[in-house]
C-alpha cells in the first residue's frame, strides 16, 4: 500500500529543513558574508559625508538614511546579490556536493529548496543587517526628525508623518531587490560552473537591462534601475506596492524557475 | 561567531565616529534656504531668466559656461522645464576661484528650487555648477532664474 500523500510531504518538509539547516551552518559560518556586511556599511557611511554637501532645511537620521541609501544601493545591490549567497549552488558543484548528497538519499527537489532558502535567508540577514546597522549609526550624528529634501519618494505622507516607518518600508524594497538579484544567480549556476561569472550575473544583466530600456520611454515600467532609485521612482508613475511587487515577482520567477530546471535536470555533477 | 560580527560591527562604527568629518557641526553647517517651488513669484522684484540647456554628466560636474553677477541680497533659482528621467544637483560657485558659495540641491524633472542666496552683502560673480546622482547623464533645460527678496 503506498504511504498517503500528507505523510510523504511532511517527509519532504523535514528533510528540507534539516538540509536547511546545513545550509546555513555553512553560509554564516564562512566570513564572506561579514565581511561584504562591513564593506555595505562603510561604503553607506561614506554616502553619509556626502549627505552633508547637500542642502536641506533640516538634517535629520531619516533623511540622511534615505539619501545613503538612494545613493549607494542601486549600484551595491546587484554586487551583493551575486557575490554574497548569489554562488552557493555553484560551489557545491564545483565540488561535487550536489551528486554526493543524493546519494545519501536525498531528493534534488530537496537540495534545490534548501539552497534557495539558504539563499534568501542569507540575503535578508545582510542587507537587513547592513541597513539596520547604518539607520542606528546615523543617529547619534543626526536629529530624529522628518524628511524635507526629497518630496518623500514613493509615499510623500508617510515620509511627513512617520520617516521611520518610511525608512523600514524603503528597506523592505531593498531586502526585496537583494534577494531577486541572488535569484539571477542561482537560476544561471544550473547550467555554468564558473563562480565569478555566476557572481557577476546580476550586475551584467541589471547594467544591459539599464541601458536596454529606456528610462525616458514606456519601458521605464520594467527597468530595473528605475526601480531601485526609490526617491525618482514616483515621478516615474510608481507606488510602494507596486515597486515591492516588481521586485518580488522577478524573485519569485526565479527562485521557481531554479527550482523547476534543477528538479527537472537528468545530471548532477 | 556572533559574537564577534557585533564586535566588529561596533569597531567598525566607533571607527566611523572618529573620522567622520563634520559630524559634530553637522547641525551647525551652512544650510541652503528651503527648496521652494511655488509661491516665489510674489516676493520678486525684478527678476531675470537665463535659458539652460545641457547634459548633466554621470560622473564628475561640470560648469555653466556663463558668469553671473550677483548683488547683495540676489537670489538664484533653478526651474527644470525638461520631462526627462533623472534628477540633477546644482550649486552656486565662486566664478574666479571655483569654490562652492552654497549647497548641492535635487532638483527633478519640472521641478524648481532656490539654490542660493547672496547674503554676503557685496557682489558676487559666480558660476552654476551641475552633477548628477544617477548612473546616467541627464539632459536638464530650462531658466536659471536671478532675482531680489522685496525686504
Amino acid at each position: 500500500m503506498p504511504p498517503p500523500p500528507l505523510f510523504l510531504l511532511e517527509k519532504e518538509g523535514d528533510s528540507v529543513m534539516r538540509m536547511l539547516k546545513f545550509e546555513l551552518r555553512r553560509l554564516f559560518r564562512r566570513r564572506k558574508l561579514l565581511l561584504l556586511a562591513i564593506l555595505g556599511f562603510v561604503l553607506l557611511m561614506g554616502g553619509a559625508v556626502n549627505y552633508l554637501d547637500y542642502g536641506t532645511s533640516r538634517r535629520t537620521s531619516f533623511e540622511a538614511f534615505i539619501f545613503v541609501t538612494d545613493l549607494i544601493l542601486p549600484f551595491l545591490l546587484p554586487l551583493f546579490g551575486g557575490f554574497a549567497t548569489g554562488d552557493t549552488l555553484a560551489v557545491d558543484r564545483l565540488i561535487g556536493l550536489p551528486a554526493l548528497i543524493m546519494s545519501r538519499g536525498v531528493s534534488p527537489l530537496t537540495y534545490i529548496l534548501a539552497k534557495a532558502l539558504g539563499a534568501v535567508v542569507g540575503q535578508v540577514c545582510l542587507i537587513a543587517g547592513i541597513l539596520g546597522v547604518a539607520l542606528l549609526a546615523l543617529m547619534p550624528f543626526f536629529p530624529v526628525g522628518p524628511l524635507s529634501m526629497f518630496s518623500g519618494g514613493l509615499v510623500p505622507d508617510l515620509a511627513a508623518v512617520n520617516p521611520l516607518l518610511y525608512c523600514l518600508s524603503v528597506s523592505l524594497v531593498y531586502i526585496t531587490a537583494a534577494v531577486a538579484f541572488c535569484g539571477v544567480s542561482l537560476l544561471l549556476s544550473i547550467w555554468v560552473k564558473n563562480r565569478f561569472v555566476v557572481m557577476a550575473s546580476p550586475v551584467v544583466l541589471y547594467i544591459a537591462a539599464l541601458y536596454a530600456l529606456d528610462v525616458n520611454s514606456p519601458l521605464i515600467a520594467i527597468n530595473p534601475y528605475a526601480h531601485l532609485l526609490l526617491e525618482q521612482a514616483a515621478g516615474a508613475g510608481f507606488t510602494l506596492l507596486g515597486v515591492i511587487g516588481y521586485w518580488a515577482l522577478l524573485g519569485t520567477f526565479f527562485y521557481t524557475a531554479a527550482v523547476l530546471a534543477f528538479s527537472l535536470q537528468r545530471d548532477y555533477v | 561567531m556572533k559574537a564577534r560580527c557585533i564586535v566588529a560591527m561596533l569597531m567598525v562604527s566607533c571607527l566611523m565616529a572618529t573620522v567622520l568629518p563634520g559630524w559634530v557641526s553637522a547641525e551647525s553647517l551652512s544650510m541652503a534656504p528651503l527648496k521652494q517651488t511655488e509661491g516665489v513669484s510674489a516676493e520678486l522684484m525684478g527678476t531675470r531668466d537665463y535659458d539652460f540647456d545641457f547634459n548633466i554628466p554621470a560622473r564628475g560636474t561640470e560648469y555653466d559656461s556663463r558668469t553671473f553677477t550677483m548683488s547683495a541680497s540676489k537670489y538664484c533659482i533653478v526651474q527644470r522645464t525638461d520631462s526627462n528621467y533623472g534628477t540633477g544637483s546644482f550649486r552656486v560657485v565662486d566664478a574666479s576661484t571655483l569654490a562652492p558659495l552654497g549647497d548641492w540641491v535635487v532638483i527633478d524633472r519640472g521641478d524648481s528650487a532656490l539654490i542660493y542666496t547672496n547674503t554676503s552683502g557685496q557682489t558676487q560673480y559666480v558660476r552654476i555648477e551641475y552633477s548628477s546622482r544617477n548612473v546616467l547623464s541627464v539632459h536638464a533645460v530650462g531658466w536659471f532664474k536671478f532675482g531680489e527678496f522685496d525686504d
